[in-house]
């Protein structure tokens, strides 16, 4: 080419420029460009090394180390004799729990069937609840019956003491009457005693003062002699025993009556004329009968005895007595007994100082009622009793006799109205 | 035509040692990396020789940063990637020689208006096409490199790439070659760069009014008509202010086709 100087001068330059730069530096860069290169790999290799063992130090502690020779083999039979050991656990532990499965199996039947008997029980607690509470309801039931009863029986009590004091009286009463009757019988005998002294006395007169008396007499005194002194002396006997004994013998009595017989033969004549033949004859109660009503409208009698009943008999037929009811309810002896005007209702009035009134239709108890609930406290009891009037069937009037035992033969009428449930005492009359 | 091959071959070969250091506050571990030392062509571009480089030093940075792009920057100056490696080292170092040249290495705080952006080296790829389409139409007014193949264009940039010394020459001979009836380019591309890093380019004709050629002498006068001794310097040489310019183009441009001439 055609280079001159400036051609060197670069060519000089590039050459020293490349010695200086390049040529100095390269072999050392390169240099230490490999040792670096070195170093990473190395570095690379190391951490792979590590990495690796620590894989296998890692596994190493994971698997049992190998080569122990003969320490480790008997650490390893320890270890197999312990798994040995610990499976032979594990089975009973299964079997165990085998068991206690089939323990709960049982219980959970058990407790089914004590669901059942609680079920059971709850039921029969119910039925008994049940049963306590109609129990209950027939203990109220009962304590009201009772409560009744008892005032029943304060009556039937008041009512005894009533009887107690009218027994008393009358007791008192026959006392008197049986005191009376003594005097009055030896009052009778002393006269008797004095009419047959003046007999014989005009019988001597008659002896004495006529023949055929006499003969008569002396007939008589040979026919009767010793018989009259006879009877004489028996009559002496009569006369001494008649202070003690009330009536004497028929013997004795038959004798006066006889004796008697002229005196009856003045006393004036009265005619009567009584029912000589019985139509129908029946045995109506079983002690006295103390009352006997006709119905007003039907063929019916009822008759009320000391049995405390009242008993309907029907007479239509002739010749036979048909009892067509026996009305219940008196406590005590019935002493009254009487129809209402339509012969629909029967009042019976008892010794039991009650009234009480039935129909007759269905024989039922309609109401009782008391004569008086002031006076009967102080021993009253019914004499008598009758219905007069009926109105509307329902109230009606009953009048009441009473009989007031403090004041004896007094009677009190008593006008009662029944409406329905009690009487009511609507007024009174002493007469 | 650029047939003097000891030039060529000479400033092919040139390579700066070069010692990578990272950044003292970006490093997050407690070892000290090690510094990166590498030999690098003059020639080539930082994002093509610094992969190796990059990977050493990510393994000392905060995760965070890991993903940032890299920057380099000498004595607190970022450098610009798209210039060779060797004319940055003329542009700063060129009056005060130091080798090795101890470069920082940054992956944060990237300097926006400074640096342009380079996220790989197809945007390298790109940038150089563009230099080198510019240097044609200066010199040839764009027809050689429009008459190339793609695969020329490749191999053009391979060669560079893998520092293929006969592969670039034979593409890049026919960018050197003068077309047309006279000898010479149509123009020079030419860029000459002052010390804050700014240059100025300018047409220059490879020859002088009268048909002779034109040498750097005449050029700089031309230029710099007031001041008498600018002194050029370029691939780590001084150039003798008599050498021709079509000669200068033809042997002493870089790879992208221009001269890139630092005034000392």
């Amino acid at each position: 080419m055609d280079g001159g100087d400036w051609r060197n001068s670069i060519i000089n330059q590039l050459h020293v420029r490349n010695r200086r730069e390049t040529a100095a530096f390269q072999d050392i860069v390169a240099f230490q460009s490999r040792l670096f290169d070195n170093v990473n790999t190395l570095k690379n290799e190391n951490l792979q090394l590590t990495l690796q063992n620590e894989r296998i130090r890692f596994s190493g502690a994971d698997s049992i180390q190998p080569g122990g020779s003969g320490g480790s083999n008997e650490k390893i039979q320890a270890l197999e004799q312990k798994i040995l050991a610990q499976q032979e656990e594990l089975t009973s532990l299964h079997r165990r729990r085998g068991e206690s499965s089939q323990q709960i199996i049982n219980l959970n039947d058990r407790v089914h069937e004590l669901e059942k008997q609680v079920t059971m029980k709850d039921v029969t607690i119910s039925e008994n609840a049940a049963l306590l509470a109609s129990l209950r309801a027939e203990i109220q039931m009962y304590e009201t019956n009772m409560a009744e009863l008892q005032t029943l029986n304060q009556v039937i009590r008041d009512e005894h003491q009533a009887l107690q004091i009218a027994f008393a009286a009358l007791e008192e009463k026959l006392r008197k009457i049986q005191d009376e009757n003594r005097t009055l019988v030896e009052r009778l005998i002393k006269y008797k005693a004095k009419d047959a002294d003046k007999m014989n006395e005009e019988n001597e007169n008659f002896v004495k003062s006529s023949p055929t008396a006499f003969l008569i007499n002396t007939l008589g005194r040979v026919s009767f002699g010793k018989k009259g002194e006879k009877v004489r002396k028996e009559l002496e006997e009569a006369c001494r025993e008649g202070g003690s004994r009330s009536s004497s013998g028929s013997g004795g009595n038959v004798t006066v009556d006889d004796i008697g017989q002229k005196i009856l033969e003045s006393i004036p004549y009265y005619a009567t004329t009584l029912p000589t033949k019985v139509a129908l004859r029946f045995d109506a109660h079983d002690g006295e009968v103390n009352a006997v009503r006709w119905s007003p409208t039907d063929r019916i009698v009822a008759t009320g005895g000391a049995d405390r009943k009242v008993k309907l008999w029907d007479v239509s037929k002739l010749g036979t007595c048909d009892c067509k009811g026996t009305l219940v309810g008196s406590n005590a002896g019935v002493m009254s007994v009487d129809f209402d005007s339509t012969g629909a209702y029967l009042v019976a009035a008892s010794n039991d100082f009650a009234s009480r009134v039935w129909t007759v239709q269905d024989q039922r108890l309609k109401v009782r009622f008391y004569a008086h609930f002031s006076l009967m406290r102080r021993a009253v009891r019914p004499a008598d009793c009758l219905i007069p009037d009926i109105a509307n069937g329902i109230n009606f009037q009953v009048m009441v006799f009473v009989h007031i035992a403090s004041i004896p033969r007094d009677l009190q009428l008593d006008f009662m109205n029944y409406n329905g449930q009690h009487p009511i005492p609507i007024s009174q009359y002493l007469p | 035509m650029a047939n003097d091959r000891e030039v060529l071959r000479e400033i092919w070969d040139g390579k700066l040692p070069i010692c990578f250091q990272l950044d003292q506050e970006e490093i997050m571990e407690i070892q000290q990396p090690d510094p990166f030392y590498v030999m690098v062509p003059r020639l080539s571009y930082f994002p093509l020789v610094t992969d190796k480089m990059k990977r050493h030093f990510l393994r000392y940075i905060s995760q965070e940063n890991a993903d940032n792009e890299m920057w380099i920057d000498y004595n607190g100056q970022p450098l610009k990637w798209h210039y060779p490696i060797g004319f940055l080292y003329d542009l700063y170092c060129g009056h005060d020689p130091q080798l090795p040249w101890t470069l920082t290495i940054h992956f944060s705080k990237f300097p926006e208006d400074v640096l342009l952006h380079c996220p790989n080296k197809d945007v390298v790829e790109a940038h150089y096409m563009c230099t080198v389409k510019e240097a044609d139409v200066l010199k040839h007014r764009g027809q050689v490199m429009s008459t190339m193949q793609k695969k020329d264009h490749n191999q053009l940039w391979l060669g560079l790439q893998n520092d293929k010394f006969d592969q670039f020459w034979a593409i890049n001979r026919r960018l050197m070659e003068s077309h047309g009836d006279n000898e010479g380019f149509k123009h020079i591309p030419i860029r000459i760069y002052t010390d804050d890093g700014s240059y100025s380019q300018k047409l220059v004709n490879p020859k002088n009014a009268d048909g002779s050629r034109k040498i750097l002498q005449q050029m700089l006068q031309e230029l710099y008509p007031d001041k008498p001794d600018v002194k050029l310097r370029t691939h780590g040489i001084e150039i003798p202010t008599d050498t021709p310019l079509q000669w200068l183009s033809e042997h002493m441009s870089y790879p992208d086709n221009f001269l890139h001439l630092c005034v000392c």
